[in-house]
């Protein structure tokens, strides 16, 4: 009794680390294609959840929405102004390759990840549906992370504040011209729904409550201008570079689905 | 059947539902209760330490890290339970709060450590932290249902008697 059990227990301990051994290639497809039969039962569970979650407006989000309307003013008239540039901005772009996307939109499937120490999201589209490793998955005009493994009809977002994740931003004010002193830091999460803008100096004028809005690399298919963070605390210190921290725009536990970027392929 | 139903539960529970109860950024294990639970009291001819390493395996398909190694640590968990019981009486709640705050401590740090090598940043001092604080949450949510399945069973058993 005592060796079967001993027996049954090391066969366990060796299948555990074959699984966790094995080349994510293999494991990442079976793993998603299996997560995504949760998702019946995560719309229940969703459903349960909003029974209990409360809609009053936020004062805070009306706020926002008035300070909005008085700069939709400002950019209608900016606007006219801009027309006669894009005129000439349309031919420079056909040389300099514009980026397009195509909106592909994914219900949540899994709003976390199993492992406390992971900020991830199970979608229930992937290749299938054209998904890629590497795409930008936003919600709205905010940024929610990058797809990073695909199975057919399953795919897992690493979110922006996953310590996996990093990609290029800029820090700004909102309805404000673009910052004289371009200085693009890199944002990285640290998880626990923060990330850090690394690199970034006194110089850039950065402060609490700028945006972090990611800057144009079209080889990994970002567009430039998407917010990717809000600055929360800013600390001099004694060194060169400033830490910054920030948190998401959006709360990735709220959301039910997301817009991934596919970039659209040109012949 | 009962039980199938309780370990998928607790698995969507977990990750649907686990961020909005969580606690300064503590979530509480379900799979892990629903693990352990059977092994203090395992019916006859079914395998606890096997049914917590599907249930772990189960809980590694919804994590970015290597799969695995939930499953290791619930079975070892739940053989370590099988082992403990037979020199201490832990079938109470404060025995399984104790055997949760245990397994949960463990899972979140050895998942740091993992976290740590393939991924990045994720410091020792708050490995221990987190881990302590999902540990008491964890052991705390253990001894609610230990509690609530228990008057369930006495329930029945009055049920039985009458």
């Amino acid at each position: 009794m005592e060796r079967g059990s001993l027996k049954r227990g090391i066969l366990l301990a060796v299948g555990s680390a074959v699984l966790f051994f094995a080349p994510s290639g293999c494991t990442d497809k079976i793993r998603l294609t299996a997560s995504a039969a949760l998702n019946p039962f995560s719309r229940i569970a969703f459903g349960f959840r909003r029974l209990f979650t409360r809609t009053e407006p936020d004062p805070k989000l009306r706020e926002e929405n008035r300070y909005l309307q008085e700069q939709l003013q400002k950019a209608r008239m900016r606007h006219q102004e801009l027309l006669a540039k894009v005129a000439a901005g349309r031919v420079l772009s056909e040389v300099i390759g514009e980026n397009d996307f195509d909106v592909i939109f994914a219900d949540v499937v899994v709003p976390t990840d199993s492992t406390i120490w992971r900020d991830t999201l199970t979608l229930s589209k992937g290749a299938a549906h054209g998904i890629e490793p590497g795409m930008l998955v936003v919600y709205h005009n905010y940024l929610v992370g990058r797809v990073s493994q695909v199975s057919a009809l399953a795919s897992r977002v690493i979110l922006s504040t996953d310590p996996q994740f990093r990609i290029g931003v800029l820090c700004t004010e909102l309805g404000e011209d673009p910052p004289v002193q371009r200085q693009v830091g890199v944002a990285q999460g640290i998880g626990h729904g923060t990330l850090l803008v690394k690199w970034l100096t006194d110089e850039t004028g950065v402060r609490v409550g700028s945006v972090a809005v990611t800057t144009q690399d079209p080889a990994s298919g970002v567009p430039k201008g998407i917010i990717a963070a809000r600055i929360r605390a800013v600390d001099r210190g004694r060194g060169r570079y400033l830490h910054v921290e920030g948190e998401p725009p959006v709360n990735h536990r709220g959301l039910e689905y997301v817009m991934v970027l596919a970039p659209r392929r040109r012949q | 059947m009962k039980f199938a139903i309780a370990v998928v539960a607790a698995v969507v529970a977990e990750a649907v539902l686990g961020g909005d109860v969580s606690i300064g950024g503590a979530r509480p294990q379900f799979a892990l209760i629903a693990a352990c639970l059977p092994a203090l009291r395992p019916a006859r001819g079914r395998d606890v330490v096997l049914a917590a390493w599907l249930i772990g395996l189960a809980k590694d398909l919804l994590t970015a890290n290597p799969p695995g190694l939930n499953a290791a640590v619930f079975s070892a968990a739940t053989y370590g339970v099988t082992r403990v019981k037979r020199a201490v009486t832990v079938d109470h709640a404060g025995g399984f709060a104790a055997i949760c705050f245990c397994a949960a401590a463990a899972l979140t740090m050895v998942s740091g450590v993992v976290t740590r090598i393939f991924v990045g940043p994720v410091g020792f001092a708050e490995m221990l932290t987190v881990g302590i604080r999902v540990g008491l949450y964890t052991g705390a949510a253990g001894a609610a249902v230990y509690a609530l399945v228990r008057s369930w069973e006495r329930r029945d058993l009055r049920r039985l008697r009458d």
